[in-house]
């Protein structure tokens, strides 16, 4: 909200106050200053005289005019059309400052010497554009600084109200805010209406008929207005809010809704046809608001209609035929209250918010509705010659019922943390427009707040009206003391983070994406359903993911299309699935990471030719070992999977994710020609399916390893992971078996595939001997022959 | 009685000696079964008795010299042997090494552990809720009703009229309320979503809030609480400004100003001229929020307060867009 402090200056004498402290003591108490703005005043601009206008002898645009400042006369070039003997206008003697940094000096115009310049509006920053000079009452006197007479330089705040404060959307609200917080007081003004015969209800009636919505409306008749422009002065107010003057009757209402809060409508009384009803719309009812708009209404929605038609949807924007218009004559004033709640919902669905809506519906002062309607007809009347006839238009009011706070004012230290004064509690409220009154014994109080502060219900919002005046920055600093039984820490939010750093040390890049994608680009991974975000910010956004995934690859195909071509990356975040059975969806956090290009960036050292696949399934085993968990790797049919190096990974029989190549078609549509590894795992599944409890403690052996190789060949069907198995369990000795040598060949046979198993063997108890391992090596080549076909190398 | 001369050369051949094998040879001819030296001994019968004793300290006196003379030798040339075997297998050590490398943690990620740290270093504990939640956790059950005007504040992303995309993490506080009886200390942070999205917002961020609840606590704590923490993430220094605001579900509300960390509070861009940054927001809790959850509102109050990660992470990194944070650009992450 932008205020005006010449405007704030009508109801209080800010002399003598720093304008950046005003701001600052504002913003310490609620009222947030965002920026001060300052308008320059012109310097050295007189109240002029034009003697005698003649044309330039060499300009046919120009004239020469004979100017005073009633001692001296000069001779001044001025190029406006509607320069005029006689006229009074604002003279800027040789010396002048205008506001936009402009000085007067001494000039030659085609020849002819200009001692001086007769200014615009525009010029001394009245007006954004002016067509001609300006021209003055002849009352002022000649030779005064014609800021005697007119308002010109200025400061504007711009205010951020939080939506509890709908009483300070108005200058009245921050001047008043202004008074308390210097201890000056604030000038009130008296509203009278000079009424003329005959009776404004011969002309037309007031119909409430949704009084829950509309508790008070009233309405005034202007007979025989001229429209025609607001005088600069008013015009100048509504621009330093921001507001675009219209015409004298619709600028008065702007003009009021800004000063009081209170908003109000002014008709052309043509087109009410009977009279004012207030109702609810049809369904359907369609109206044509002042934006040119048509708006479709609903039933619920309240409006301001005739006896055949809408003439105004309530509070939110009047419609298009029934506003002032130029040759406009007789007006029908509408000044209302109408239920905060309702005219929100009106305003949200149609999406139209204005500065009456947005009034409205933080709640404005009740009590003052009666007396705006007069001030705006009297203001109107006397800026437009207009007759305000007599009576207010009314259908009856709902009483307004003032609200008593209950308080103690111990209780209001106590909540604040600092004593403060009860003698001083009760002095900030007052000042505040509280009314105090004792509640019978003891230390018990009402407040009953000022019409205007209708966000006051319970002793709590008291006690933040005494903190804000006492002062936010003099409470003290004090540490809480509480005793809060400790609670169980979420293990998945410990193991989130062991894993984070886990993939940091295996060097994965951390990225966060959004946790909405494009509908299209998950259907690309998923066949399930997924959940729809009604209101999405675009198209490319519009839908949930069921997988962390689909981002890690889009993060990493960016960063290919910017040039990067080895990457490594991982996000863990949760990930939403619907759930029919439940109003909201299941929710399941996941880690995914994924690489682009080759595993390791090209170094010197090399590395044996191994299938990515094995380097992000290492990775796999390493966050699995987090859990003390052993998983299953079962080649998986997932569609955007290559189908020859991807595998399902399994818990204890349950999936819990995936690592794979992606499939051929993928590389073709994401369109990127290095390859690409992607993994999931589901974090609650591996929680679920994970081994609790502490770990138990075994004994160490004291006696030595010691190890056989063993190499075997066998067909390639054959699995690593069978025989591995099968060598684990043939005996107890055996701890470890490490598969050191692989390969296929024509030396071996095609189809065929030789390994070489290096296994280690312990006893608890003894050294064991050469003939006991031997003799387990060959139970276990006998068991490898006989069960898979293989054959000893 | 004297030896022979030849005998002395064995100085001059340790002396000469080049490698320990050589030297090796040496000890082998004078001291070896058949070493000169050692030939000696069967001489002794040969010599008049009366000069055997002295006979046979002469040779000891020669074994001894020579013994001191090639243990001496045999050191010289064993570390000069192994001088050259390092030198030999000397390596470039500034060749890069194997490139496993360390990645990096986002830094939103770096940033939100620091804030929780530090919270549950002061005793709150870690709460977490779902991310798509009920109107009633995310509105009303904070007193924000339908049609109040504090849902402008937040727009929301709705996936049904009832369920929706949570606009703050304050659900959390409801949940944990809901569950437990007080005394409450807890910090909910995560993702919340708004519908918004311009060079100062992103539909996505993250937030960090705390709540206490007990009998006694007052908004001179809630400051307590909060210029502690900032002190501890900012630095002692920093000084902090708490101003009146508005919050539907906290009364008193205060916004929190912490002098500009980037000017050092003379006014800079980032601070729009002004040489405070606004930082969190905070409060009393609402007794209705109270009520919604079943609290005797009488008896118990406490204070909430929360934070947008993003915005402290930019200050601690002079990060100065925030877009950079979804774009996951490797250059930017692997900054942290
Ligand atoms: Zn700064």
């Amino acid at each position: 909200m932008r205020v005006s402090l010449n405007w704030v200056k009508k109801f209080l004498n800010i002399d003598g106050l720093d304008i950046r402290d005003i701001a600052d003591k504002l913003t310490m108490s609620g009222l947030e200053v965002e920026s001060v703005e300052t308008k320059k005043s012109p310097v050295g601009v007189v109240v002029g005289k034009v003697l005698k206008k003649e044309k330039h002898p060499n300009a046919d645009k120009l004239s020469l005019c004979i100017v005073t400042d009633g001692i001296d006369e000069y001779q001044v070039v001025c190029g406006a059309q509607n320069v005029a003997d006689g006229q009074t206008i604002p003279f800027a003697k040789i010396g002048a400052e205008l506001p936009n940094g402009m000085k007067i000096k001494d000039a030659k115009l085609r020849g002819v010497e200009s001692k001086g310049m007769i200014c615009s509006a525009a010029e001394l920053g009245l007006e954004e554009e002016s067509s001609g000079i300006m021209v003055l009452s002849d009352d002022y006197k000649l030779g005064e600084d014609i800021c005697r007479y007119i308002e010109t330089g200025d400061t504007v705040f711009e205010i951020n109200i939080t939506p509890n404060r709908a009483d300070c959307l108005s200058i009245i609200g921050v001047a008043r805010e202004i008074s308390v917080l210097f201890d000056r007081s604030l000038i009130t003004e008296s509203f009278e209406c000079n009424e003329s015969e005959p009776c404004a209800e011969e002309f037309r009636y007031i119909k409430i008929e949704n009084r829950y919505d509309c508790p008070a409306y009233y309405g005034r008749i202007i007979k025989n207005v001229k429209v025609t422009d607001s005088p600069i002065w008013l015009a100048n107010r509504l621009r330093s809010a921001g507001i675009r003057p219209i015409n004298n009757i619709v600028d008065v209402t702007n003009y009021i809704m800004l000063e009081y809060g209170q908003p109000l409508h002014a008709f052309d009384l043509r087109m009410v046809e009977g009279g004012i009803v207030v109702r609810n719309a049809y369904e359907n009812e369609k109206v044509v608001t002042l934006d040119g708009k048509e708006r479709e209404l609903k039933s619920d929605m309240l409006v301001i209609a005739d006896e055949k038609k809408v003439l105004a949807i309530a509070g939110v924007m009047g419609g298009e035929y029934s506003g002032i218009q130029n040759d406009t004559v007789d007006v029908f004033l509408e000044c209302a209250y109408f239920r905060p709640e309702s005219i929100r919902m009106t305003s949200r669905r149609l999406g139209l918010k204005t500065d009456s809506s947005y009034r409205y519906e933080r709640g404005i002062d009740r009590a003052q509705t009666a007396k705006m309607v007069d001030y705006a007809a009297s203001m109107i009347s006397k800026l437009s010659d207009g007759v305000v006839l007599k009576g207010i238009l009314n259908d009856g009011f709902d009483k307004y019922e003032t609200k008593k706070i209950e308080f103690d004012a111990d209780k209001i230290s106590s909540l604040i943390g600092v004593q403060i004064d009860r003698d001083e509690i009760l002095k900030i409220l007052k000042k505040l427009g509280f009314e105090i009154e004792k509640n019978g014994v003891g230390e018990s109080y009402l407040a009953i707040p000022p019409s205007y502060r209708q966000d006051m219900s319970i002793w709590q919002d008291l006690a933040e009206e005494v903190a804000r005046i006492y002062g936010y920055d003099r409470v003290p600093v004090t540490i809480p003391r509480i005793y809060a039984e400790s609670k169980k820490p979420d293990p998945l939010q410990l193991k989130i983070r062991e894993i984070k750093n886990v993939m940091v040390t295996l060097g994965y890049n951390e990225v966060i994406n959004y946790s909405f994608m494009a509908r299209e680009y998950l259907a690309k991974f998923s066949e399930d359903q997924f959940i729809y975000i009604k209101n999405p910010i675009s198209a490319d956004m519009d839908t949930m993911r069921n997988a962390v995934f689909p981002g890690v690859i889009n993060s990493l195909v960016k960063n290919y299309r910017s040039g990067f071509r080895q990457m490594k990356m991982f996000e863990i975040s949760n990930v939403h699935l619907p759930d029919p059975s439940n109003k909201l969806p299941v929710e399941k956090t996941k880690l995914s990471f994924g690489v682009l290009g080759e595993y390791f960036k090209p170094n010197w050292i090399g590395r044996r030719e191994a299938d990515n696949f094995f380097y992000l399934k290492s990775v796999v085993e390493q966050i699995m070992d987090l859990f003390r968990v052993k998983s299953d790797f079962v080649r998986s049919n997932l569609a955007f999977l290559h189908r020859g190096k991807s595998a399902d990974i399994f818990i204890n029989g349950v999936n819990v994710g995936f690592v794979g190549e992606i499939h051929p078609a993928m590389y073709e549509y994401l369109d990127i020609q290095d390859t690409l590894y992607i993994a999931e795992l589901d974090l609650n599944s591996i929680i679920e399916n994970s081994a609790t409890g502490n770990i138990k403690y075994r004994k160490i052996s004291q006696f030595p390893f010691v190890y056989k190789d063993i190499s075997i060949v066998v067909d390639r069907k054959i699995s690593a992971i069978t025989l591995i198995r099968e060598i684990e369990e043939f005996s107890q000795l055996i701890k470890d078996i490490a598969l050191f040598d692989l390969f296929e060949g024509d030396k071996i046979g095609a189809g065929k595939v030789s390994m070489t198993f290096r296994i280690y063997f312990n006893d608890l108890n003894k050294t064991l001997t050469d003939e006991e391992t031997n003799s387990i090596v060959k139970g276990i080549i006998d068991r490898v022959v006989e069960k898979y076909g293989a054959t000893l190398r | 009685m004297e030896l022979s001369k030849e005998l002395e050369n064995y100085k001059q051949e340790i002396d000469s000696a080049a490698t320990t094998e050589g030297l090796y040879l040496i000890w082998v001819k004078y001291l070896g079964k058949k070493g000169s030296i050692s030939l000696l001994n069967k001489e002794m019968k040969n010599i008049p008795e009366d000069k055997r004793a002295e006979f046979g300290r002469v040779i000891v006196a020669l074994r001894e010299d020579f013994e001191a003379r090639y243990r001496k030798k045999e050191i010289e040339l064993k570390n000069k042997e192994i001088n050259e075997k390092l030198e030999k297998e000397s390596i470039d050590i500034t060749l890069p090494p194997f490139p496993i490398k360390r990645g990096t943690l986002h830094p939103l990620t770096q940033v939100y552990y620091e804030i929780v740290d530090i919270f549950t270093s002061m005793g709150y504990e870690l709460a977490t809720g779902p991310e798509i939640e009920l109107d009633f956790f995310n509105f009303e059950a904070l007193n924000i009703p339908k049609e109040h005007p504090a849902r402008d504040m937040q727009d929301t992303f709705y996936i049904t009229d009832e369920v929706l995309l949570r606009t703050h993490t304050s659900p959390v506080q409801v949940r944990t309320m809901k569950k437990y009886a007080p005394p409450i200390k807890i910090i909910a942070p995560g993702k919340v979503f708004r519908c918004d999205s311009d060079i100062t917002h992103t539909p996505m961020f993250h937030q960090v809030e705390g709540l206490l609840i007990d009998e006694y606590s007052s908004f001179a704590d809630l400051k307590g609480a909060l210029v502690t923490f900032i002190h501890r993430l900012f630095g002692e220094k920093i000084p902090v400004k708490f101003r009146p605001s508005f919050f539907p579900f906290t009364e008193p509300s205060a916004e929190v100003d912490m002098g500009c960390v980037i000017c050092g509070g003379e006014g800079c861009r980032v601070c729009k001229g002004t040489g405070w940054l606004e930082i969190l927001g905070c409060g009393m809790v609402h007794p209705k929020v109270l009520e919604a959850v079943g609290y005797d509102s009488d008896k118990y109050r406490g204070f909430a307060f929360g934070m947008g990660i993003e915005r402290i992470t930019m200050l601690k990194f002079g990060i100065d867009d925030l877009r950079l944070f979804y774009d996951n650009n490797i250059g930017f992450l692997k900054q942290f």
